[in-house]
Parts: C-alpha cells; structure tokens; sequence
C-alpha cells in the first residue's frame, strides 16, 4: 500500500484530521447540546443565554485549538485559536468550518516561520522570539481570515446548508445512506460522523433546538441487523463472535466491530444501506432528532441525547432499520455460507480491515492477536518520554542523538517529553518501564522501546542497528 | 554549560539513611542558596512515589528531578556522592552512589548540560573515578577532564 497513495487512504486521513478536530471536543459539543435543548424546551432565559456565545464563540475556537496542537503543538493551539477568532470576527456564520481550515493553516504556517527564525536566534532570547512568532503571524494571519476566508466560508457554509436544506425538502435524506453505510466500513466513519454531519448538525440545533443529521452516521441498527444475522445463520467462529459483537456494537456503540463480518461478504453492504435507508425514512418521518453529538454510537448515548420526547420514535425506528438489516442480511449469509472456510475468512477480513484502516484496530483483537510490524527504514521521529518531560528523558535523548549520529543518521530528531503532553506526533517512543503502560494507556499505535538504564541500554543500540540496517 | 558548576556545588561523603533523606541531603544545598523552594524537594520525592525508581539513570547514578513549575527559582545542578550508596528500590543498578539534583526553569535551557552530563556518565569508569574523588576540587577537575575528552 506504500506505493500509490490511493484516493481512499488520502479521504482517510483527510477524515481522520477533520475528526480529531472534533473528537477531543466532543464533551464540550454535548454540554452545549444539552444546556440548549432545556434553554429552548423551557423558555428558560438564563439557559438560552450560553446557546450563541458557546456556539460562535468557545466551540469554533476549542476546534481551533485542537486542529492548531495536531499540527505544532502547544504553540499551534494558541494560534489555532487566535486565528480562528478572525474568522469568527469576520462573519455572522458559525464559524466551525472555517476553524477547521484557518488554524491548521495558522500553525503550519508558524511552524515554518520557527523553523526560518531559530536557527537565527540568539541563546537566551528563544522564550522572547518565540512568542513574538506566534504573535505576529497570529496577528496578521487572523487579519487575513477576516477578511478573505470570514466572506469564502460563509458562502461554502450556505451551499452546504443549502444541500441539505434541499434534501430535507424533497425528503431525499434517506438516500445519503447508500454513500454513508459503505463508507463506514472503509472506516471513513469518523470522517463523516464528525468531519461532516457534526458542524451540519451543530448549525441545525441553534435554530431547531434539534437535527435528524446526528442520527444519520451513528444509527446502530443497520450494523446490528447484520451482526444478528451472522448470530442466528452464521458458522463457526464467525457465529460465536457475533453474539459478544452485537453488545459492543449496539450498547457499547463502537461500530467499527461489524465492519469485519461485511469486508468478509461486501453483498451484505446491501443490507447496511436497506436498514440506513429504512432507518433515515423514518427519523424523517417521525420529525425527531438528537440535540447533541452521539459518540460513541451507542442506544445508551443516543437516547441520552435524544431530543426530549423523541426517545421511544428514535427506538422504533432503530429497531426497524435492524430488522430490514437483518432480514436482508439473512438472506445473504444463507445463500452464501458453503463449507468451513468461514473461520479463515473472517480473520483475513480483520487483517483486510487493519490494512484499510491503515492502522491497528482497538476492536481486532476481539479477533485475533498480532504484532504490528514496524518498518525501521520509516522513522523519522523518535520521542523519549518520562514523567517530569525534562531531566531523565532530555538525557537519554541526548544519548540516543549521540548513538544515531555516530552511525551517520542525521536526519531523525531525538525529541524529549513528559508522559501528560502525550500523545504526540512520533514513529517511536522511548520510555522508562516503569512508565511503559502509562505510555501505552496515552499512546497506543506507536512502538514503544522501554529501557531500564537511560545512559547504556543495549535497546539503544538495537533501535540504531535496525534504523541502519532498513535504510541499508 | 559544566563550566556553571563550582566547588560549593559538590558535596561528597553525604551519609543518608534511605533514598528520600538521600534526595533531601542532596537539595538541601539548592535550598540554602534559595535556588529552590522548599516543595521542589517534596515534589522530586514524590515523583519517585508516583512512579517508581525513574530518576535511577543507570551506572549508580540518580538524577533527582522535577518540574520546573514545583519550585524552581533558578536553575541549578548539584552533585552529592552518597557514602555509603543508597538502595533507591531500582532492581538493577542499586544502590546509587551519585545523586545529580537538577533545578530546570523550562524544558529546553539545560539541554547542552544534560547532553554532556550524558556523555560523561555513560562510561562507567567516569562515574567511578568521580565517586572516589577525595575533595570537591578533584570532583570538578575530573568532570572537566572529562568533558574535554568528549
């Protein structure tokens, strides 16, 4: 896969980035969610008083500060969130687009700036310099978004809006579900969850107190028709992992369980698009909505965020999106199931997934256990972690700086960091054992090199070895 | 930046009764000098707590650290040869006979000290040589040796 960057990888990673814009923030949407559901159910002023300020304010502002650390840090936050108020500034629109774009492009372009202004930096006079980076680029980037990207977002934001407007209207909503059950299981399913149907829906809930569009991703019922199906038709293993999947999938929401049983059979997506169509109809129908973010799509978070009085409709209409899933998918696994081959099939769908994913599933070991490989010839960027970030691990780093270049690599920074600024962007972490699961808990898709002594641990020179010998 | 440590930095045939009264003999110089508040100590000891013998860097040698942000006034290094060592519940490399206390103002300042302290105490032999220094001259006449060997 490391040859050609394929469309799929490239909308996967664009959706993993728009989705961890959002996901560390997604308490602070669900608050908002709720304070504005009993402000406008209750005509309770004090509570509609936190709908507009929190909106146009704290949540495009908090997306801006996540979207600014993934890309620079501690320092992108700042500006990430400096900028956005630019464009916050510069429009009466919601400003959670334009959060997403302008503060990534904020930090980026700091990061570089840094990179010109550091070398040229006296000792001393980092501390000084380095904010006076970020406050100028700041400055003139959210002056910037203002008044170019404020007025270009407002429009995008409007068509947009306009598209589902017009779906809503033509009661054409239903149908997003032959693009959205598919991509889900291609794992674009935060990318649409979060990067997509959350800023939509958000917009939605301030002037309808509510929106159908938060249901569309999270809706468990087409995934646990098809889970029901393996549990009442299926063979082997297959059969026996289905049962304990329905209860992650339907109560502990964690979707990407199912998606394995549909990479082993893709015709069952046919059922997941029949019970999403079926699902949607009947959301639409019934007018109901949630006034939040449902993540994890769970039952459980789902009616905790259901608008109030909608939670028995939304039920009914999960249920029978199950049930068309499930009778769809029925038909397909008994027409399909031949010999024992099953068992071999749904492991090779698990590593299929991983590789579609293009990273280690939390939910594969449901299925199996294995070890990631690593690629040695790929590290660009070691990162030694201890508790306090600055004695223990500066002088380890330092120490495998000096092994790395006394073996004539020069071009993999050695970085230092306490264990709480985790995770971060690395190939491999070094650490203490005695930090190892700490690291692990924060971290969990990176390698992790533990060590007992910091100043000769013979995994130093191991890292060092492969690092040589992948390169070649 | 070894060139910042002096005489007064360096205290040698320090008797302690475990490693916490190890940790606070160590600083206490730091404090004297009001390079640190007195709850940097407590926080140095109670990183070991929290996880364990970290600080133990290998060779004998422990350095007592914490964050900048838990008192630091200045920043500061100073060096206690515990006689006789002290077992610091590191499986490995007990007991410790050096104590390296470090008082960092941020992350990044003290990067060139730790880089050559590095340096030096990766070979063992150095760490022994330092530890059986008789006076604090000879333990900064060495540490400067050694440096320019690097």
């Amino acid at each position: 896969m490391s040859e050609q960057i394929s469309w799929r990888v490239k909308a996967q990673r664009f959706g993993g980035k728009l989705s961890a814009m959002v996901v560390p923030n997604l308490g602070a949407f669900m608050g908002w969610g709720i304070l504005t559901a009993l402000g406008i159910w209750l005509g309770n002023d004090m509570l509609k008083g936190f709908i507009v300020p929190i909106l146009n304010y704290l949540l495009p502002v908090l997306i801006g500060v996540a979207a600014g650390r993934m890309v620079y840090g501690e320092k992108g936050a700042v500006i990430g969130a400096f900028t956005t108020m630019g464009v916050i500034i510069g429009s009466d629109t919601t400003m959670l687009l334009g959060a997403m774009i302008i503060a990534p492009f904020a930090a980026w372009v700091l990061k570089k700036v840094d990179a010109f202004v550091e070398p040229h930096t006296p000792v001393g006079f980092e501390l000084l310099i380095g904010n006076l980076t970020t406050a100028v680029t700041g400055a003139v980037i959210a002056v910037i978004g203002c008044v170019l990207l404020a007025p270009a977002i407002t429009s995008l934001s409007n068509v947009f809006a306009g598209g589902v407007a017009v779906l809503e209207n033509h009661n054409l909503l239903p149908l997003t579900a032959i693009f959205i059950e598919p991509a889900k299981v291609i794992f674009l399913n935060n990318a649409i969850g979060q990067g997509i149907l959350t800023p939509l829906g958000t917009t939605q809930l301030a002037e309808l107190g509510k929106s159908v569009l938060f249901l569309l991703e999270s809706n468990p019922g087409p995934g646990f028709g098809v889970l029901l199906a393996y549990a009442v038709f299926g063979r082997g293993k297959a059969k026996a992992n289905a049962y304990g999947a329905t209860v992650i999938h339907l109560i502990g929401g964690i979707h990407e369980i199912y998606f394995p049983f549909i990479l082993m059979n893709p015709a069952l997506v046919i059922a997941t698009i029949a019970g999403g169509i079926t699902g949607t109809f009947l959301f639409s129908l019934f007018k109901v909505g949630l006034v939040g973010v449902s993540s994890p799509g769970s039952v459980i978070t789902i009616m905790m965020m259901a608008a109030v009085g909608d939670q028995l409709k939304i039920l009914i209409a999960i249920l029978a999106s199950a049930a068309v899933s499930f009778a769809v998918a029925s038909v397909i696994v008994k027409s399909t199931k031949s010999d024992g081959e099953e068992d071999q099939r749904l492991e090779d769908s698990v590593k299929q997934m991983e590789a579609l994913k293009g990273k280690k599933s939390r939910i594969s070991s449901v299925f199996s256990d294995q070890e990631k490989a690593v690629d040695y010839g790929k590290i660009q960027k070691i990162l030694y972690v201890c508790d306090a970030g600055l004695g223990s691990s500066a002088m380890g780093a330092s120490v495998i700086a000096r092994k790395l270049k006394k073996a004539g690599i020069t071009d993999i920074p050695v970085e230092h960091a306490p264990v709480v600024e985790l995770p971060k962007e690395t190939d491999v972490i070094v650490t203490h054992v005695s930090l190892s699961e700490r690291v692990q808990e924060k971290q969990p898709d990176v390698m992790l090199v533990t060590i007992q002594d910091y100043l000769n641990a013979p995994e130093y020179d191991e890292l060092v070895e492969q690092i040589k010998k992948a390169r070649g | 930046m070894l060139e910042m440590v002096t005489e007064a930095d360096i205290e040698l045939g320090v008797q302690a009764s475990d490693w916490e009264d190890a940790i606070r003999k160590s600083a206490r110089r730091l404090l004297e000098t009001e390079k640190i508040e007195e709850r940097y100590i407590t926080a140095m000891i109670d990183a070991v707590h929290r996880v364990g013998p970290y600080i133990v860097l290998g060779n004998h040698v422990a350095l007592a650290h914490a964050r900048p942000e838990c008192g630091v006034k200045e920043m500061s290094i100073c060096f206690t040869v515990l006689n006789p060592p002290v077992p610091f519940g590191s499986d490995k490399f007990d007991p410790v006979t050096l104590v390296i206390t470090l008082a960092a103002v941020d992350s990044n300042s003290h990067l060139e000290l730790m880089s050559e302290l590095a340096g030096i105490l990766m070979a063992e032999e150095n760490v022994e040589k330092l530890v059986a220094s008789r006076t604090p001259a000879e333990f900064l006449q060495q540490l400067r040796l050694m440096k320019e060997d690097e």
